[in-house]
C-alpha cells in the first residue's frame, strides 16, 4: 500500500510541473500586454511601466521568469491580485470555506437520495420505479444547470418567497466569522435567527449544485449495481440462504463501491474547484465565483494562482480516492499496484 | 427407467422432480431452456447429470435452488418436491431457509464464486449466522475452524483470516464447500466444480466430494460435461440433450452399455487414455527449440529497494519437432507450456536459447527478417471466440496473411474457398461475420486462417480446449487429416492428458517452467519415469474407465 | 450458440444489412431512445430547412412588439407565436434558427474530440513507454483542472466567440476520449485475434486501424454522443456567462443570458430556450443510452 502510494506521487510529480508550466503560459499568451490590460483604459506614464515591468519580472527571460515562479510557489507565494493588491493565497483561503460549505451541502444531498435510489433501481430491474428514476435521473443529468437555478429562483424565492435570492446570509446580521463555514459561526454568534437565515440561503443554491451529481450517482450506483448482481458471488450468497437485503447490501453494494467512490471523487474534486454557475447565478461568495470575476475583470495574477491552487486540491483529492479503492478493496491493498 | 426405481425401493427419494419445465424468455433460440424433465434423487447416492452446452443441465439445478434468473427465465411447470415441499412453488423466505440448511451448492468457477472483498471466515460465518442458529461466537469460530479442517485446508486459522484472491483455485474450492456443507445439508449439488481447475487438483476435490458424501450421507447432484468424471464418482447417470433427458440409468449400464443413440455418439467421442504405439518418426527436423528461457518481471531492484520477483515461465528448454509429427506439449496452468509455443512463433521474445527453423536461428532475425518466415509457422488459438476479430468477415481475415506477404486478391479469395472446404464449411462464409458461427465453426475457420500461409510449422495452442466434446473429437480429427495430406510439423499445446495420448506422437512434459519429461507418447502413458508424470496420469479422472468401443453408424 | 441467420444468398450487402439490422432490433427495444431519435430528427429538419420555417429574420427588431408573451398566455398573438424579445425580435425564428447553432457545437467539438483524441489514444495504447507516459500526462494536466472553469480560461485568452468557445470544450473532452481509446485499446491487443494478425506480420498501422480501432468504436460512439450533449450544454453555459455567442446570435444559451434581468417579469423569456435545451441535451442522452443497450457486447454476448 505505502508503495503503492509513493509510486501515484512519483507520477504526480511531471503533472504538477505541467500545472504550473500551463498556468505560467496562461499569462504569457493573453493577447496584449499584462501591465497595459492591468492598469485598464487610463493608460501608464512610461517609468511607471517600466517600475511596473521589473517588479512582475516581465523584462526577465521566460525561462528565469517561470524558474522564479517556481520558486515562489514553492515559498508559498501564489503572486498578488492585479486588482485588489492582496496576496492570491489569502483570497483563496477566505474564500474556499464557503465553496466547501456549499460542496458539502450539494454532495450531501446527492449522496443520501442518488445512491439508494439507483440501488433500488438495480434491485428492481425492469420495474415502474427503475423507469421513472432512469427518466428522471437522465432529466437531471441533461439540465442546463443555469436554467435549473434561475427555475428555482424563480419559483421559491420569486413565487413562493421562502429563500432569499442570493448571498451567504442576510446583510442584517453582523458576527465574527472564525470558522468562515457560515452555517458554525452563526450558530455560535448568538444572533437570533441568524442560524436560520444562512440555512435557508444554503438550501437552493445546494439544491442546484447537487442535481447533476445525484443523477450522476443515481446513475452510476444502478449501473455498478447490475454489474455486482450479475457475479458469481451474489449466487453463492444466495445459495448460502442469505436474506435479500444482506445479499444486496453486504455482498453487492460493497463490491459496487470502486466505481460509485470514483464518480463521488470526480464530483468532489470538480466542485470544490467552484462551481462556476451556481456560485455566480446565486452571487455565493466561493472560488467558483472569485475565478470568474477574476476573468472579467482580467486579474490574470488570480487566475493563474487560482488555477494552480484548485488543480492542487482535484489532485489532493484523487489522491484521496485512490486510498479509499485500497480501503475498500484489499486486492489493491495487499497487492501494491 | 422402472427397474432402476424398483432397485432403489428400499429408500424414499430425498428429491423428486416431476414434469419440470423451464421457460425462456421470447428471444431466445427455444422456448424452453428444459422441458418436461422427472428424476429422483436418493440419499447417499451422487447423481451425475451430462450434457454438452446448451443441455439445460445447469439450469435443472439452478431450478432446484430457486436460482433461476427470474424474471426472464421461469419454472413454467412441474414440481420439484423436498420434504413435503414444492420447491418450485414456495414463497421467497421459505426457500431462504432451505438453500444452505438443506440444500448446499457449489459453482464451476472458484475464482469467482467467493466475494472478493471478505475474509474467508466472514463469508462461512454469515452461514450461520444467516439460519438463526442458537450458536456463541465461539461455538461458531469453533465450527469454521472444524469446517475448514474439514475440507482438508491445512492451518485454517490463516486461511479463515485471507482474502479469496490470496487462496489458490484449488482451496478456493475447498473453502466454497465447507461452505456449502457448514450446515450439514441433505444434498449437495454441484454445478462443474472441477471444470475450471487443473487435473490433479481435479482428482483432489473429487476425492472430497466423494468422501464427505459417504461420512454424511448426502444425496449428491454432480453436473458436468466431462465423462471421464462421471466414471469416477457417478453412481447414477443422467443424460440430457437440448432440455430434455435422453438417458438415465446407473453409472456402470450407461457407461458400458449406453442405448440412446446421443449418448452412444457422446461416449465415443471421449479419447481413450491409452496411447496406441506408433512408429518412430525419422523424416527431417523441422524446427529445433535450443535452451530457450524466458522470465517474467525483473530481478532489477526497483526505486523502493525490494528486488522484483522473477518468475521462469520456461527455463532451458529442448525439443525437435520433424516433418509430419505431432509433438504434445503438456503440463497444468503456470506449466508455461504456452508461453514456449508463444515464443517460438515470437509474440513473446524470450531471454535467451534458440529456435531453429530452415537453417536459421528466427529468435535472432530483424522484424522484417521475421517476415518470411511468419509465413512457415502459424497458430491455431484457444478461444474461438476472441481469436476472430469480429468486426471483420471470414474471408477477409482467412485472406489477411497472404493480402500481407503481396498475394493479389483474387487469388488469395480463391484460395480461402477451397481451404473453408478443407475445413469443412461452405464457401458462403467468406462473406458472413465471426458471431454467425458456433464454437466449432469459429475453430475450423481459425484452422482455415493458419492454412493460408502454407505453413511448415503449426502450433496448436489448447485449439479444442473451449469446445463440447463431440465438437472436439472433430476437430482433433481434422486437425489430424491435415497434418498428414500437408506435411505439417505440428506443436499441440494442452492440458487435456486424454487429447494428448489421441493424437500425439512425441510428448513433452512441462512443471513449472521446466520439461520433466520428453519421449514418445506411449512411453509416457505406460511407463512415466518422472514422478510428476505419474501424478498427473493418476489424476486423470476416470482412468479405471474403459471406455467401450462403440459402433455409432 | 450463434444467431444464425437464415439467408440464403449472402452477399456482401445482406451481411451489412444483418448487422445493421440486429443492431436496429436493440436499439429500438429502448423506448426512450426512439422518441429522442425523434425529437433530434425533427430538430434535425428544423435545423436544416430553418430559411423555409421561420416566420422572421432572427435579428430583425420589431419595434412595437417588445416582450410580447407567447400565444397561450394572455396578451400573445399567432402573430408571434413564442412571442418577442426585449429589443421585439420574434422569439419562434430566433429558437428555429439557434437549433442550427446546437448542431454546428455538437457536431465540431465531437469531430476534434473524435480526430485527436482517438488518435493520440491509439499511439498511446501501441507506443506503451515513453510515448505512451506523456500523451497521458498531458491528459492528466488537462483533467486537473475542474472542465468548465479551464474552458472559461481558455476562451478569456482566445476572445470570446462562440468557434473559440467550441476550440476550448473540445480541448477539455480530449483527455475523456485518450483515456477511453487507450483503455480500449489496450484490451483487445490482448486478444488473440490480434496476436493472429501478428503472426501474419501485420503492421503496426494495420494492427491499430483495420484491426482493432473497429472493435473500440462500441464505446467511443457512445462516449462522442454524451459529448455531444455535454457540448451543447457547455456552450450554452458559456454563452450563458457572456463567453460563447455573441449578440446578436440566437445561440439558446445566450438568449437566456439575455433574459436572465427578466425572469421576474417576463418569464417565458427564459423558459423557451431552457426547455429547448434541456429536451435536446435529454434527446441526446437518451440515444447515447440506447446505442450504450445496443452496442454492450456484454448484453450481446448473453443472448449468442
Amino acid at each position: 500500500m505505502l508503495s503503492f502510494l509513493l509510486r501515484r506521487l512519483l507520477v504526480l510529480i511531471p503533472t504538477y510541473i505541467g500545472i504550473t508550466l500551463t498556468a505560467f503560459i496562461f499569462i504569457h499568451i493573453i493577447p496584449g500586454d499584462p501591465i497595459l490590460v492591468m492598469a485598464g483604459e487610463r493608460g501608464l506614464p512610461e517609468e511607471k511601466y517600466q517600475e511596473l515591468m521589473q517588479a512582475f519580472g516581465f523584462d526577465q527571460p521566460l525561462w528565469k521568469q517561470y524558474v522564479d515562479y517556481v520558486v515562489q510557489l514553492v515559498q508559498g507565494d501564489f503572486g498578488k491580485s492585479f486588482v485588489t493588491g492582496r496576496p492570491v493565497l489569502d483570497e483563496f483561503f477566505e474564500l474556499f470555506p464557503a465553496t466547501v460549505e456549499l460542496s458539502f451541502f450539494a454532495l450531501f444531498f446527492a449522496i443520501i437520495i442518488g445512491i439508494p435510489c439507483g440501488i433500488i433501481a438495480a434491485v428492481k430491474r425492469g420495474s415502474v420505479f427503475d423507469h421513472s428514476l432512469m427518466t428522471i435521473s437522465l432529466t437531471g443529468f441533461s439540465m442546463p444547470i443555469f436554467w435549473w437555478a434561475l427555475l428555482l429562483i424563480i419559483f421559491f424565492s420569486g413565487y413562493l418567497g421562502w429563500t432569499p435570492v442570493s448571498g451567504r446570509i442576510s446583510v442584517l446580521y453582523f458576527f465574527d466569522t472564525p470558522t468562515g463555514f457560515m452555517l458554525i459561526d452563526s450558530w455560535l454568534s448568538d444572533e437570533e435567527g441568524a442560524f436560520s437565515s444562512a440555512l435557508s440561503h444554503l438550501i437552493l443554491p445546494a439544491i442546484a449544485l447537487g442535481t447533476i451529481p445525484m443523477a450522476t450517482f443515481a446513475r452510476q450506483s444502478r449501473s455498478a449495481m447490475l454489474e455486482t448482481l450479475g457475479e458469481d458471488y451474489i449466487k453463492t450468497a444466495r445459495a448460502k440462504g442469505l436474506s435479500s437485503f444482506r445479499v444486496v447490501v453486504v455482498h453487492g453494494f460493497r463490491n459496487a463501491l470502486i466505481p460509485i467512490v470514483t464518480v463521488i471523487g470526480l464530483s468532489v474534486g470538480t466542485l470544490l474547484g467552484g462551481a462556476i454557475l451556481t456560485e455566480s447565478i446565486f452571487s455565493w461568495p466561493g472560488i467558483g465565483k472569485w475565478m470568474v470575476d477574476s476573468i472579467f475583470r482580467r486579474d490574470y495574477a488570480v487566475v493563474q494562482g487560482g488555477l494552480i491552487l484548485i488543480a492542487t486540491m482535484v489532485i489532493i483529492v484523487n489522491l484521496s480516492v485512490d486510498i479509499l479503492y485500497g480501503i475498500i478493496d484489499p486486492r489493491i491493498r495487499k497487492k501494491g499496484h | 427407467m422402472n427397474d432402476i426405481t424398483n432397485s432403489c425401493a428400499k429408500e424414499l427419494p430425498i428429491l423428486t422432480v416431476k414434469d419440470l419445465t423451464i421457460s425462456l424468455p421470447a428471444r431466445a433460440d427455444r422456448p424452453y431452456a428444459v422441458e418436461n424433465v422427472s428424476f429422483e434423487l436418493f440419499p447417499g447416492e451422487i447423481l451425475c447429470i451430462v450434457g454438452e452446452s446448451g443441455s439445460g443441465k445447469s439450469m435443472s439445478s439452478n431450478a432446484v435452488m430457486g436460482l433461476l434468473p427470474k424474471p426472464h427465465v421461469n419454472v413454467s411447470h412441474g414440481e420439484i418436491l423436498f420434504e413435503g415441499l414444492d420447491l418450485a412453488a414456495i414463497d421467497n423466505k421459505t426457500m431462504q431457509s432451505i438453500r444452505g440448511e438443506k440444500i448446499g451448492m457449489i459453482f464451476q468457477e472458484p475464482m469467482t464464486a467467493l466475494n472478493p472483498v471478505m475474509k474467508v471466515s466472514k463469508q462461512l460465518e454469515e452461514v450461520f449466522r444467516s439460519h438463526h442458529l442458537k450458536l456463541s461466537r465461539t461455538q461458531i469460530q469453533q465450527k469454521i475452524i472444524e469446517m475448514l479442517d474439514d475440507v482438508g485446508l491445512p492451518d485454517p486459522k490463516i486461511i479463515g483470516n485471507s482474502y479469496p484472491f490470496e487462496l489458490s483455485g484449488g482451496q478456493r474450492q475447498r473453502v466454497m464447500i465447507a461452505m456449502a456443507l457448514a450446515l450439514e445439508p441433505t444434498i449437495l449439488i454441484a454445478d462443474e466444480p472441477t471444470t475450471a481447475l487443473d487435473v490433479t487438483t481435479q482428482a483432489q476435490i473429487l476425492k472430497l466430494i466423494a468422501d464427505l458424501q459417504k461420512k454424511r450421507n448426502m444425496g449428491v447432484i454432480f453436473i458436468t460435461h466431462d465423462f471421464g468424471v462421471v466414471a469416477e464418482i457417478a453412481d447414477r447417470v443422467i443424460v440430457m440433450q437440448l432440455g430434455q433427458i435422453v438417458e438415465q440409468g446407473n453409472a456402470d449400464d450407461l457407461l458400458n452399455r449406453p442405448t440412446h443413440p446421443y449418448t452412444r455418439k457422446l461416449i465415443a467421442t471421449v479419447p481413450h487414455l491409452g496411447a496406441v504405439k506408433k512408429v518412430a518418426i525419422s523424416s527431417d527436423v523441422v524446427v529445433s527449440v535450443k535452451g530457450l528461457n524466458k522470465t517474467y518481471g525483473s530481478a532489477k531492484k526497483s526505486w523502493f529497494g525490494k528486488a522484483g520477483r522473477v518468475v521462469h515461465a520456461s527455463k532451458d528448454i529442448n525439443f525437435d519437432i520433424r516433418k509430419g509429427e505431432t509433438l504434445g506439449l503438456v503440463g497444468e496452468s503456470g506449466s508455461g507450456k504456452s508461453t514456449v509455443g508463444r515464443c517460438i512463433i515470437r509474440l513473446h521474445e524470450s531471454d535467451s536459447g534458440a529456435v531453429e527453423f530452415q537453417g536459421q536461428d528466427i529468435l535472432k532475425l530483424s522484424n522484417s527478417e521475421m517476415m518470411d518466415i511468419r509465413q512457415h509457422i502459424q497458430m491455431i488459438f484457444q478461444d474461438p471466440y476472441a481469436s476472430l476479430n469480429p468486426r471483420r468477415k471470414i474471408g477477409d481475415i482467412i485472406t489477411e496473411g497472404p493480402t500481407i506477404h503481396g498475394v493479389p486478391k483474387a487469388q488469395s479469395w480463391k484460395k480461402a474457398e477451397e481451404l473453408l472446404e478443407i475445413v469443412g464449411l461452405d464457401s458462403y462464409a467468406l462473406k458472413r461475420y465471426p458471431h454467425e458461427f458456433s464454437g466449432g465453426q469459429r475453430q475450423r475457420i481459425g484452422i482455415a486462417r493458419a492454412l493460408a500461409m502454407s505453413p511448415k510449422l503449426l502450433i496448436a495452442d489448447e485449439a479444442v480446449s473451449a469446445l463440447d466434446v463431440s465438437v472436439q473429437a472433430q476437430v482433433l480429427e481434422l486437425l489430424d487429416d491435415i497434418k498428414h495430406k500437408m506435411d505439417l510439423a505440428m506443436l499441440f499445446v494442452t492440458h487435456d492428458l486424454r487429447v494428448a495420448a489421441q493424437v500425439c506422437d512425441n510428448i513433452v512434459v512441462m512443471k513449472l517452467g521446466e520439461v520433466v519429461e520428453y519421449g514418445p507418447t506411449y512411453d509416457v502413458f505406460h511407463n512415466p519415469q518422472h514422478e510428476y508424470t505419474k501424478s498427473l496420469l493418476d489424476a486423470v479422472p476416470g482412468k479405471e474407465w474403459k471406455v467401450p468401443k462403440l459402433d455409432i453408424s | 450458440m450463434s444467431v444464425e441467420i437464415n439467408t440464403t444468398t449472402a452477399t456482401n450487402q445482406s451481411a451489412f444489412v444483418a448487422v445493421l439490422a440486429s443492431f436496429w432490433f436493440e436499439f429500438k427495444q429502448n423506448k426512450g431512445a426512439l422518441y429522442g431519435l425523434i425529437f433530434i430528427a425533427i430538430l434535425a429538419f428544423v435545423a436544416i430547412f430553418a430559411d423555409f420555417i421561420a416566420p422572421y429574420s432572427p435579428i430583425e427588431q420589431y419595434r412595437d412588439v417588445l416582450k410580447m408573451p407567447p400565444v397561450w398566455v394572455d396578451g400573445g398573438s399567432w402573430q408571434y407565436v413564442f412571442g418577442t424579445d426585449a429589443l421585439g425580435r420574434d422569439q419562434l425564428s430566433r429558437m428555429i434558427y439557434g437549433s442550427r447553432y446546437s448542431f454546428y457545437i455538437g457536431f465540431i467539438v465531437i469531430f476534434f474530440c473524435l480526430t485527436v483524441g482517438v488518435t493520440l489514444g491509439l499511439i498511446a495504447a501501441f507506443s506503451k513507454g515513453l510515448v505512451d507516459n506523456i500523451i497521458m500526462r498531458l491528459m492528466d494536466i488537462i483533467l486537473a483542472f475542474p472542465s468548465l472553469l479551464l474552458a472559461l480560461a481558455l476562451v478569456a485568452i482566445f476572445g470570446p466567440s462562440l468557434e473559440n468557445a467550441m476550440i476550448a470544450i473540445a480541448i477539455v473532452f480530449i483527455p475523456h476520449f485518450v483515456r477511453l481509446t487507450r483503455a480500449q485499446a489496450l484490451s483487445e491487443l490482448g486478444k488473440d485475434y490480434v496476436s493472429s494478425s501478428k503472426t501474419m506480420g501485420a503492421s503496426t498501422f494495420r494492427l491499430m486501424f483495420i484491426n482493432v480501432l473497429p472493435n473500440c468504436m462500441a464505446p467511443i460512439i457512445v462516449q462522442a454522443t454524451m459529448s455531444f450533449s455535454s457540448a451543447i450544454l457547455d456552450a450554452a453555459a458559456l454563452g450563458f456567462l457572456g463567453m460563447g455567442a455573441q449578440p446578436p446570435t440566437p445561440e439558446w444559451g445566450t438568449m437566456l443570458a439575455d433574459s436572465r434581468q427578466y425572469i421576474q417579469s417576463d418569464p417565458w423569456l427564459m423558459a423557451i430556450p431552457g426547455l429547448a435545451i434541456l429536451f435536446t441535451v435529454l434527446s441526446i442522452n437518451l440515444i447515447g443510452d440506447g446505442l450504450r443497450d445496443a452496442l454492450d457486447p456484454k448484453m450481446k454476448k448473453s443472448k449468442a
